[in-house]
């Protein structure tokens, strides 16, 4: 791969893989050196990169598992339980810019979904916002296909009732 | 857009069986803004869907960062710590060596200074042994000389008493 390929192939995936990684880890300059780390492996391993069927999906997963890696040594370090740093994630998150952009029923539902179990927030992250097909959903999660549908299933289903719920009594 | 359409889609949405381009469309939808109003709950999701898709993004900044990186050929942070693990090895095979050779040193040290008494002579020239022997007898042979005369006195005390003897018989 040359540089001008590496320029218009891999480049233009970077805002993906940050949300993603963001998504992940809950801090932006975090999610910053985790996408720059992924693209310095793929320019160091750009002989096998032709080889790969989909790379963007490779650069995903290599993404994700390079965010659990780093979440779990900072779990080390800081010893935080799991609600704490959720919390802080989504302090992060929405700033007061964006907030006022975004309406009421919009920011409930963000703070749901970033409350679903792991496996579903990723699948709905991938499939619902990032837009990508199950075959894609499964190499960058690294499971099979029912997998994939069961927790987009799920997902999908508590997304409705929360919906249906904020709809009907406004909680 | 057809609303009929729409409620087919979000029914099949809902069952996880919209293909990627039906749920393109819905998005789409949702986003124009004149939906019509009986969908109004779920167009927030599909809203907030599209929203979160523009949400975050890196710089320029950040292409300029990661092509200098390249270009360095360097890949920075991990290396450095493996340095570092591989400079701990060493110094722990280091200690080891040193406390083994240390250890080596004193035992060796404790072996030499029980077999000096044996194997070390107090004199290095044969006449002087020589003459520090001669001494040593004629001091034994002195005091030897000095119990005699004692003796001798003993052995008067000897005969006086057996001439007493033959006297009295």
């Amino acid at each position: 791969m040359s540089l001008e390929a590496f320029k218009t192939r891999v480049l233009p995936t970077k805002d993906k893989l940050f949300r993603f990684a963001l998504k992940l880890v809950g801090d932006a300059d975090e999610a910053r050196d985790i996408v720059q780390e992924v693209f310095i492996k793929v320019w160091n391993k750009r002989n096998e990169m032709d080889e790969l069927e989909n790379m963007e999906a490779w650069c995903m997963r290599v993404t994700r598992n390079l965010s659990l890696d780093k979440l779990k040594s900072k779990k080390r370090k800081l010893t935080d339980s799991l609600d704490q740093t959720h919390d802080i994630s989504m302090g992060e998150n929405i700033t007061p810019y964006r907030s006022t952009e975004l309406s009421d029923t919009m920011i409930k539902i963000g703070t749901f979904i970033s409350s679903l179990p792991d496996k579903q927030k990723q699948v709905i992250q991938l499939r619902d916002v990032e837009g990508y097909s199950y075959q894609e959903i499964c190499d960058i999660l690294e499971i099979d296909m029912n997998q994939v549908k069961v927790n987009l299933f799920r997902a999908r289903k508590s997304v409705r009732e929360n919906l249906l719920n904020a709809n009907a009594y406004g909680l | 857009m057809d609303s009929k359409r729409i409620e087919q889609l979000i029914a099949k949405y809902w069952e996880c069986e919209t293909t990627l381009e039906e749920e393109k469309e819905l998005k789409n939808y949702f986003s124009a803004g004149d939906y019509d109003a009986k969908f109004k709950d779920v167009a927030p999701l599909f809203q907030y869907y599209t929203n979160e898709k523009e949400s975050a993004s890196l710089d320029g900044l950040f292409d300029e960062q990661v092509l200098a990186e390249i270009e360095q050929g360097v890949p920075s942070s991990p290396k450095k710590g493996k340095v570092m693990s591989m400079f701990t090895n060493i110094s722990k095979v280091a200690a080891v060596i040193l406390v083994v050779v240390v250890a080596g040193y004193f035992i060796q040290q404790e072996i030499k200074e029980k077999e000096q008494p044996y194997l070390t002579d107090t004199f290095e020239d044969p006449e002087k042994a020589f003459e520090e022997t001669k001494k040593a007898l004629q001091l034994i042979s002195k005091n030897f000389n000095k119990g005699r005369k004692q003796a001798k006195k003993l052995s008067t005390f000897n005969e006086a008493q057996e001439r007493v003897k033959d006297n009295n018989l």
